[in-house]
């Protein structure tokens, strides 16, 4: 085995979850019939109870477009798709960043 | 959380798979070699998301099956340290939580990173669990079983193979540590270390 890219791209939550929604994984209730192994199942049931499953990539675009004034990074972003935060201290531990400043930028990102 | 690898590997068709169309036997093949599997470094493998290309179909002599070299892309589960994760809680004990996510269960939360200050309490509900209790502004907020739990990840360690000991020996040292045969923790090859002490983290009904 030989690893060419350790890092060849990073995928949101429900980016995975859509992987296995294309693969009939919701659509099979006996997960049997589906082309998704049983592993891949346990990821999925996982991905079912998170956020994830009410996602569309509509959204996930616009709020990546909205929050480029920000200036944040990619993978502060990736964290608040995939947990979406509904209050300024669920956005705390995510963004590490503590300065007086940032506080009236924490409400309008939750915001959007 | 998730992030794709690509991978390089040399892999024999087993003949009773010529029947199938070429990527779906090598797709099944590698779903067999590393679906479920920790590769050092990358993570848990948790799906094959593509494969990029296929060469080879060489018959070594001596052996009935082609050979193939596949480069394929898989879905790793690899979080960054700083992630912020939510999982549920699948043991309590006095050295501190262990999380799960339903697919990957070594997640440890150890004392020195649970949210300070905190008293624990027996658990009467679990034989030798304990309840660990977070004490702010006069009031205390503890860690139920139902809860939902968000950590952030304070490391990720891939600890290394055990050697391997004769089945006699193994027994004999974990006599001698008092340790029944339930104790013994399976090995883990990927483990992963979180953290509660931040504003945020925890069960999500504290933030509520």
């Amino acid at each position: 085995m030989k690893i060419l890219q350790s890092n060849a791209g990073v995928l949101t939550n429900y980016e995975v979850l859509a992987l296995f929604r294309s693969r009939g994984a919701g659509k099979d209730p006996t997960c049997v019939i589906a082309a998704v192994a049983p592993s891949e199942f346990k990821v999925y049931d996982y991905l079912e109870q998170t956020v994830a499953s009410h996602q569309t990539i509509e959204i996930i675009h616009k709020f990546v477009e909205d929050c480029e004034k920000y200036d944040l990074a990619k993978g502060v972003m990736l964290n608040i798709v995939n947990i979406r935060p509904s209050s300024a201290v669920e956005i705390d531990p995510v963004i590490f960043v503590k300065l007086l400043l940032f506080c009236c930028y924490l409400n309008t990102i939750v915001d959007s | 959380m998730f992030v794709m690898s690509e991978i390089e590997h040399t892999l024999r068709l087993p003949p009773h798979l010529l029947n199938r169309p070429l990527n779906v036997a090598i797709k099944g093949e590698l779903e067999s070699l590393f679906l479920d599997k920790v590769i050092g470094k990358l993570g848990l493998c948790v799906s094959v998301y593509d494969i990029l290309s296929i060469d080879g179909g060489f018959i070594f002599p001596g052996d009935g099956a082609s050979t193939y070299t596949a480069k394929f892309r898989l879905v790793m589960f690899r979080p960054y340290v700083g992630e912020v994760i939510s999982a549920r809680l699948e043991e309590s004990t006095k050295d501190g939580l262990r999380l799960s996510l339903g697919f990957f269960n070594d997640i440890y939360v150890p004392v020195p990173l649970m949210p300070n200050p905190y008293h624990i309490e027996p658990d009467p509900e679990h034989k030798n669990g304990i309840k660990w209790i977070w004490e702010y502004m006069g009031e205390n907020y503890p860690i139920d079983w139902t809860d939902e739990i968000r950590f952030s990840v304070h490391s990720v360690n891939y600890p290394p193979l055990p050697i391997e000991q004769g089945k006699d020996s193994e027994q004999k040292d974990s006599e001698e540590k008092g340790l029944r045969q339930k104790d013994i923790k399976p090995f883990a090859p990927m483990v992963i270390t979180g953290s509660l002490d931040a504003d945020g983290l925890g069960p999500t009904a504290w933030w509520v």
